[in-house]
């Protein structure tokens, strides 16, 4: 039983690295790409192993660092604070959808879900936030819009709810005399960690990669998050390089060249994969414990 | 009876004060936008207003059927859609288990970290690093083929492989994301259920079946459900910018985002992108009320609503 | 009851702000709507103040009486927020004084402005004055962005007026209306190919002879013999798109007159059905087979300059003008010569850069009073297209400008795109481009030959569908055609009976229809 037990971790294991070497390769090509000089990637081709290393598509990139650091300093706020309030809007939606008691939850659950698959495209949304709301240029431009509350991750919680939770815990406490709010906070929250933890990842990598809001609400620099910089770079080389461009005689000799595309995304990525472990285990626990004693 | 329902209303209204905050969200978000659908049926003049512009009956969805395209790009979405759906949750699903399976715990972690890092690339980025791989000129591939003796294979102009290109870059950029929910749900299982089948000797693949699979079935249910309603729509990117918008490739790749894309650019037309989003999403929502109708009578805790 | 009740007062007053795109705004372009569509030149000032002030010719001082208002620019390059409002408040200077108007700039990313600018006109957002910039007359026009002109112009634009050659305004104008200010910039274009200057006289081949694409076959071959590892013609970003003939696109879309200038013959072709396409895909094929174009070209993701820098390519066809080898120097950093194949010409299209005033323009009689100024005056036009002298530039001795110390083009604040801005004829030309560039650009737009068809621009609105059908077919084959990856044998034949299915012929003849109205005309 344990050998046979071993040999399954050992399998198990293996698959799992054939699995990430397949998802890391390629991010290791472009990490290598990015860093390797731009006439040795045409003369010698794509390679692991850059034949000749330079940094300058990074320096590029950060000439203008008081820029990028505030890029990455809004990102991070927007992140924290939007995936907080996030979770909380999912999360008040999502338990009352589970209980299979609640009246007229078919027909919520109907209208969320038809969220999913309908939509007035951009410009009436643009219309309302902008002149109703009046969040063009505001902070909250990056946090709002389409971000604060998604169908797919309430009906996923729900999902969990349903299947996780036992009715017989909640008429339990309900019989103890415990309200609603209390049950949410006090036996869903606790039980929900894996969850609520897999959606604030879910969330957190949502506003940290989201960029479409900054382009659309906002256009002054002081509120231009880091994804919206260097979206901002790779839009430019993608248009300019394009038929459309060359039909206008725009001066093309200032475009970023290969190694800064991958620079670009390789500046996105790395602060998640540095962060993300610590900010996990926190943000799960903050959340946890802050419900339970509000 | 009358006193009886109010008293049922009085009960739920705590949970009813917390659907509130989201109602509001997907009111304001969602449903007042929504109203701009109507700009499918209307010749949209900037001056005049989305309400002001002349109606236009179903003129705007014409350019949707004229042409036989219309046939290869409705095959290619659905199909790839079909593709990723069964073989993208089974992936996800075994490679969900085999991670619970785990004993150690760190590597656990690992693994479960670094499989998600594709799904933080933009696709425009993908579109490089696939490039990086298949470029005749520069790729590595063609280099590997070269150094091994064998001609260098022109991959952006032969359609062959791209069907088997695109599954495996949206498999890439995606399973991570896909096994981080099942394993979620998988990590929620009462622990107890597993103690008692270690007491009655049950066999690895025996808890797996009769525990672990059942004990998800509601989440794989409702992921494949809202994939239905999906399959009409397809990653832009995925389809016009890895395979580098290449002519040769279009019999395999084109899809009605990117149909609509290449005819629309110049045009800039509000109204035709408009109605090809509305035929989308009634043909997807037809079909999950139907699937979501066949799962309903089988388990309701399956269906999505 | 009374929660339902509130609530769906509420979803009918939003919805219904959204539907209008915003009360105010929309009433206002309601009104311009009004005002301008019946075309008469007798209609109603948009302002009224400006009715009771008499001649437009009555000089400054009226006008620096008005009320104030901002103008909204909006325009594409990189700048700072901070650096563009430096720009926009030394304009201020200049307009307060001569119009009690501020303006204010904003400058959009090359890759979202068309996203940006179409979002701002169907919202009712402040906006007056914007550039062509992706965004085409025909459809801002066809789809209502932008307001006619003509009466504007007439009453704001004495010195606009009084600079466009009268034949360039038949290419602003859709239905009768004049709809957009063109630039003053090079609008003439030739065609050539730019190539390594080092290995061109490395093998020592007599260019002269050289007049067509087909000219350089020779030149290729020893340049291949000279240079195996080099490919004589690359692609820039997978494309070749350069047809070296001087056809006429008629304002685009499908249906072009082949040779625009040699012959005064109005019918209109379908290109990709000519004997001439058939010739030069055939060619660009062959030259594939040889080894003279770099293989993938077709989807090629470097730029042409880079793959030339490298010393991977020895050419890429490229629109010539003067200062153009410069340009050309500048982004490979090796010499470059430019071989010139077709003379420089001009069609209603090339090098077509306009300015429009937004639908949604709460004033555009003030609109026009500062494009006027934008496009006459030389201190405008340099702020605008340069910046800040001292700190986006600064003057050398003989007339032309340079970069500050410390500061280059990578990482300065205000980026120089000259040509989008109204007049870049008038601003202080770069060291680079050398002081008499704008003279050279002057002599070259007039000499060039006009096409038959200049001053015709097409209106595509009624066959919006058959482009859509057809712009899906070329996407399939036009860039694997023309960087010669296709066999045209197999593939020419499949593409005619493609577009013809879906519809090429509705257009040209379409096409042709509103020519020949257009000609009986003139």
């Amino acid at each position: 039983m344990i050998r046979r037990d071993r040999v399954f971790q050992t399998t198990a294991n293996i698959i799992m690295i054939v699995l990430m070497l397949y998802c890391m390769l390629p991010l290791l090509l472009l990490f290598a790409s990015s860093i390797t000089e731009e006439r040795a990637l045409i003369v010698n081709g794509y390679s692991f192993w850059p034949s000749r290393i330079d940094w300058s598509a990074y320096k590029y990139i950060l000439i203008d660092s008081t820029q990028i650091v505030r890029g990455y300093g809004i990102s991070a706020v927007v992140t924290l604070l939007g995936t907080v309030l996030n979770l909380m809007l999912t999360t008040l939606f999502a338990y009352p959808l589970s209980r299979k008691d609640l009246p007229g939850k078919t027909v919520i659950s109907f209208i969320l879900f038809f969220t999913m698959l309908f939509n007035g495209g951009l410009v009436p949304s643009y219309i309302m936030w902008t002149q109703l709301f009046h969040i063009k240029n505001t902070f909250w431009a990056l946090l709002v819009p389409n971000l604060m509350m998604g169908a797919f991750n309430v009906i996923m919680m729900r999902t969990y709810f349903a299947s996780n939770i036992p009715t017989e815990l909640i008429d339990a406490a309900k019989i103890d005399g415990s309200g609603e709010y209390g049950i949410l906070a006090r036996i869903i929250l606790p039980m929900a960690k894996p969850i609520l933890s897999t959606l604030a990842l879910l969330v957190g990598l949502g506003y940290w990669n989201d960029w479409l809001n900054g382009l659309y609400y906002v256009n002054q620099d002081r509120l231009y998050s880091i994804q919206v910089l260097l979206n901002r770079m790779l839009m430019d080389t993608q248009f300019l390089m394009s038929s459309a461009a060359q039909k206008m005689s725009v001066d093309t000799s200032q475009l970023p060249s290969t190694g800064i595309k991958m620079a670009i995304a390789v500046m996105g990525i790395l602060p998640v994969l540095v962060v993300y472990p610590f900010l996990q285990k926190y943000l799960v626990q903050g959340i946890t414990i802050g419900a339970v004693k509000g | 009876m009358k006193k009886k329902k109010q008293f049922r209303w009085r009960k739920y209204l705590p949970l009813y004060s917390m659907l509130i905050p989201g109602m509001l969200y997907l009111f304001i978000n969602n449903y007042v936008p929504m109203a701009g659908i109507i700009v499918a049926f209307k010749k949209y003049n900037y001056s005049k207003g989305i309400l002001g512009s002349d109606w236009n009956g179903l003129k705007n969805f014409v350019f949707l059927f004229k042409t036989k395209d219309a046939f290869t790009i409705t095959r290619n979405t659905v199909c790839y859609n079909l593709i990723f759906i069964l073989a993208g949750t089974a992936a996800a699903v075994a490679v969900a288990v085999l991670l619970s399976e785990l004993k150690a715990v760190r590597m656990r972690k690992l693994y479960q970290t670094l499989i998600l890092l594709p799904f933080l690339v933009s696709i425009v980025v993908v579109s490089y690093i696939v490039y990086g791989f298949l470029s005749t000129e520069f790729g590595l591939i063609n280099h590997t083929l070269v150094n091994a003796g064998r001609d260098k294979v022109s991959w952006y102009s032969d359609p062959t492989w791209w069907p088997v290109i695109i599954v495996m870059v949206h498999a890439w950029k995606n399973i991570g994301y896909n096994c981080v929910l099942y394993y979620a749900a998988l990590m929620g299982i009462d622990a107890s259920y597993y103690e008692a089948a270690e007491i009655d000797g049950a066999t690895r693949w025996q808890r797996i079946r009769f525990i672990t699979l059942p004990a998800i079935r509601s989440t794989i249910s409702i992921m494949v459900l809202m994939a239905i309603g999906k399959i009409f729509y397809s990653d832009f990117g995925l389809f016009y910018q890895v395979p580098m918008n290449s002519g040769p490739l279009i019999d395999v790749t084109n899809t009605i985002d990117t149909y609509v894309y290449r005819g629309l650019m110049e045009t800039n037309n509000i109204g035709m992108s408009a109605a090809a989003g509305v035929y989308q999403s009634v043909v997807g929502f037809l079909l999950v009320v139907l699937a979501n109708w066949t799962v309903r009578r089988q388990d309701a805790d399956n269906a999505l609503f | 009851m009374k929660k339902k009740l509130l609530a769906c007062v509420l979803t009918a007053a939003m919805t219904a702000s959204i539907l209008s795109g915003c009360g105010d705004s929309a009433s206002t372009s309601g009104g311009n709507a009004e005002e301008t569509s019946p075309g008469q030149s007798e209609a109603e000032p948009v302002q009224e103040e400006t009715a009771t002030e008499g001649t437009p010719q009555a000089g400054e001082a009226d006008l620096s009486a008005q009320d104030p208002y901002t103008v909204k620019i909006v325009c594409v390059g990189d700048a700072t927020t901070e650096a563009t409002q430096k720009v926009a408040d030394a304009i201020s200077e200049i307009t307060v004084a001569k119009y009690n108007t501020t303006v204010d700039i904003t400058r959009l990313s090359y890759g979202s402005f068309a996203d940006e600018v179409n979002l701002m006109l169907s919202s009712g957002e402040k906006l007056d004055l914007f550039p062509n910039f992706v965004i085409s007359l025909l459809s801002a026009a066809n789809n209502g962005q932008i307001v006619p002109l003509d009466d504007l112009l007439n009453e704001y634009g004495p010195d606009i007026l009084a600079s466009v050659p009268e034949a360039e305004w038949g290419v602003m104008t859709l239905d009768g209306q004049i709809y957009g200010v063109p630039n003053n910039k090079d609008k003439a274009e030739g065609f050539g190919i730019a190539v390594r200057t080092d290995m061109l006289e490395a093998t020592g081949y007599d260019v002269s002879a050289i007049h067509s694409e087909a000219d350089l076959e020779g030149l290729f071959a020893a340049v291949k013999e000279a240079y195996p590892d080099c490919y004589p013609l690359v692609s820039d970003n997978g494309q070749i798109g350069y047809y070296n003939i001087p056809r006429d696109d008629l304002g685009g879309d499908f249906g072009w007159l082949l040779d625009c200038i040699n012959s005064e013959d109005l019918t209109v072709v379908d290109w990709y059905e000519s004997d001439e396409y058939f010739e030069m895909a055939s060619r660009r094929y062959d030259w594939a087979q040889k080894g003279y174009i770099m293989p993938d070209a077709a989807t090629n993701t470097q730029n042409a300059y880079e793959l030339m820098a490298a010393g991977k390519g020895f050419g890429y066809f490229c629109n010539t003008k003067p200062g153009i080898e410069n340009e050309w120097y500048r982004k490979c950093g090796v010499p470059i010569t430019v071989i010139e194949l077709v003379d420089g010409y001009r069609t209603s299209a090339s090098g077509m850069n306009t300015w429009f005033i937004a639908h949604n323009s709460e004033q555009p009689a003030r609109a026009m009073q500062i494009l006027n100024e934008m496009r006459s005056n030389p201190e405008v036009s340099n702020l605008l297209i340069n910046g800040i002298e001292g700190e986006h530039y600064v003057k050398n001795d003989d007339g032309t400008i340079g970069y500050p110390e410390g500061v280059d083009a990578s990482n300065t604040t205000y980026s120089s795109v000259a040509w989008i801005w109204p007049n870049e004829l008038i601003s202080d030309p770069w060291e680079a481009d050398g002081p008499d560039i704008w003279t050279e650009t002057d002599a070259f737009n007039k000499a060039a030959h006009l096409s038959c068809a200049f001053g015709f621009i097409w209106n595509n609105a009624d066959v919006l569908n058959e482009i859509t059908a057809c712009n899906n077919v070329t996407a399939k084959y036009k860039d694997a055609l023309d960087c010669g990856s296709l066999n045209p044998e197999e593939a020419v034949p499949k593409m005619i009976q493609e577009l013809k299915d879906a519809g090429i012929d509705t257009i040209i003849a379409e096409k042709q229809a509103q020519l020949d109205a257009w000609a009986a005309q003139q």
